[in-house]
């Protein structure tokens, strides 16, 4: 306990208090001084976030989210304070259960629809976002449900599809 | 002075502290059974300052037994109860939260703990753990602590007692600890606000720090949580966050955890960020370590309203005495910042140079162990709040451990002088 109270004791003495100390992120929003956090030439978009209502479960060292029959809601969201231009990528697969489905994705402007067999039970899907600053894209992902397919393991969720394999990356 | 004076009242979180409830509480169950047992804020505050002054007068009575000397005794007891007249301290008794009877049930606890230690006998023993229970009553976060608290005092008397007293020490620890699981049971119930808490946290928390803000996205924290909360809007950033489907939908799922999940695959930022966060997060200075917080003790000091409050009710504006309050803040607390450093530095090297001091003497074996125990306790408390609450209301719930720190440091400062004055005799 002396020990802990002297390193305690030299940080406090060490500490630099100087300059200007906490201030909440919506009151420097306010203040306009938000500053852009992405490393540059960088294309990974860590300023460009996704967002499923499922969540995201872990198979091996893949993860994935299982979409369930009432539908999910894709959203890609923009974190910088500046325009930016950027894909989202991921592999739908086809719910476990024999049969085939339509997965339908994104909004009622531009809807995807994916046919999946029992030949082929995957596909890839790539979509192109143009986000102003702070803003947010939704695409609806959704299945017609004359089919349903239910886990034999207990697990009560109704599954249409699972989406794996996301990776998000901005364009310079 | 502020009795007759309309509390600001607002009409979710006001309404709750009156709501006496098993089921489904929004608090726990001794603060809502005194507050709605008194019903009157005139006569709430009266009460708290009651208890207020029968803890700090207990307080005082049981530590002035450590010591012979009368003018230390004295000494002790002015110094003990000047800090108990400190408005950091007073100003809490004047507000409908549970943080005044936290503090005063706090001092309670570390009155009682020493009275346990002078005395070894199973009445004190029940009397500490009675005002453990109450402390752990008021307020969920103290329900947590209070269970690791009793954990450790089970092995503290293992560790101190040589003899076969501590199997019933034991079995009577069973009685604290179920009365403190109802209360965490209870507080689950209740844990909406604690993550709401935590959701503000960690965006204020990660917003700059590219590294810890990918950790929190990639653990499915929702993204957009962090526009909802800077855009513009006439509300608190956090009710717009909350009303977000996916913000929603992820509380329900996960919520809370996600903090505590960081804290155990990080324990170098668990042990250090407190005290140097600037290590540890983009953008943080030391100005966001646990020392200023420790030093202030004030409330809400980025209110800009100063001297007035907004009644939620009838939307006048009336006077608030209480962030007025200049007066009596030292020697005990600064908003300086010459004092963030001084102020925890001088506690902390007076609690280490009487520790150091007393380490190989017999006589000073309780007192040695009263402060070991209760040091320890502090940085409980004192750490997870750091990682649990959001900057801008870290001097509200740091309170209770700042004030006891101080408690410490007095009774080190009055050792330490005793012990002086005992050399000076036998030289």
């Amino acid at each position: 306990m002396v020990l802990i109270s002297v390193i305690t004791f030299i940080i406090a003495v060490t500490a630099n208090f100087r300059g200007v100390g906490f201030i909440a992120v919506n009151n420097r929003y306010a203040l306009n001084l938000l500053k852009i956090t992405q490393e540059p030439n960088n294309t990974e978009a860590n300023n460009l976030a996704y967002d499923f209502l499922a969540i995201k479960e872990l198979d091996g060292e893949i993860d994935f989210y299982w979409i369930e029959s009432n539908g999910d809601l894709l959203t890609v969201t923009n974190l910088k304070p500046e325009a930016v231009k950027g894909t989202i990528t991921f592999d739908v697969e086809k719910d476990p259960c024999a049969g085939d489905r339509i997965i339908t994705i994104g909004n009622s402007e531009k809807p995807l629809n994916l046919y999946l067999t029992e030949e082929k039970k995957q596909e890839k899907v790539k979509i192109f976002i143009s986000l102003n600053a702070f803003e947010s894209s939704f695409h609806s992902v959704g299945s017609p449900t004359e089919r349903i397919c239910k886990f034999s393991n207990g697990d009560k969720r109704i599954a249409i599809a699972k989406i794996k394999n996301v990776k998000i990356e901005s364009i310079p | 002075m502020v009795l007759g004076l309309d509390p600001g009242f607002d009409p979710y979180d006001s309404a709750t502290y009156f709501n006496f409830t098993l089921n489904n509480p929004v608090r726990l169950p001794i603060v809502t059974a005194i507050y709605s047992s008194i019903k009157f804020f005139d006569l709430i505050i009266i009460f708290q300052c009651l208890v207020s002054i029968l803890a700090w007068v207990y307080c005082a009575k049981v530590m002035r037994s450590f010591f012979t000397n009368n003018k230390l005794k004295l000494s002790l007891s002015i110094l003990l109860f000047s800090l108990a007249l400190s408005s950091p301290v007073l100003e809490q008794h004047t507000i409908l939260m549970s943080e005044s009877l936290s503090v005063s049930l706090l001092v309670l606890v570390v009155a009682s703990l020493a009275n346990y230690l002078r005395n070894k006998n199973q009445i004190s023993a029940a009397i500490f753990y009675l005002f453990l229970i109450c402390f752990a009553g008021v307020k969920i976060s103290n329900s947590y602590l209070v269970f690791i608290v009793i954990i450790l005092f089970i092995f503290f008397n293992i560790l101190i007692e040589n003899n076969s007293k501590w199997s019933s020490m034991i079995l009577g620890s069973l009685v604290p600890l179920i009365f403190t699981t109802f209360f965490i049971y209870l507080g689950s119930q209740a844990n909406i606000t604690l993550k709401l808490v935590n959701t503000t946290n960690i965006i204020e928390r990660s917003y700059d720090d590219l590294e810890l803000r990918q950790w929190y996205l990639q653990n499915d924290f929702p993204g957009i949580s962090y526009t909802q909360y800077v855009l513009p809007q006439d509300e608190p950033p956090i009710a717009k966050v909350i009303n977000s489907p996916q913000v929603k939908k992820w509380l329900q799922v996960q919520g809370s955890d996600l903090v505590i999940k960081y804290l155990i695959e990080h324990p170098l930022f668990t042990i250090f960020a407190p005290l140097k966060p600037s290590l540890f997060i983009d953008g943080y200075t030391d100005f966001e370590s646990i020392f200023p917080y420790l030093t202030m003790g004030t409330i809400n000091q980025n209110n800009t309203n100063l001297f007035s409050n907004i009644n939620a009710i009838n939307m006048t504006r009336e006077p608030d005495y209480l962030r007025a309050l200049t007066s009596n803040k030292l020697p005990f607390w600064s908003t300086g910042k010459w004092a963030y450093s001084l102020f925890p530095s001088i506690i902390f090297l007076l609690i280490g140079v009487n520790l150091y001091m007393i380490r190989k003497l017999k006589n000073y074996t309780n007192e040695k162990n009263f402060i070991t125990f209760l040091m320890i306790v502090t940085f409980l408390g004192i750490w997870s709040n750091w990682h649990f609450t959001v900057n801008y209301d870290m001097h509200r719930f740091l309170l209770p451990w700042s004030v006891l720190l101080r408690i410490l440091a007095i009774f080190s400062l009055v050792s330490i002088v005793n012990q002086i004055s005992l050399n000076k005799k036998f030289n």
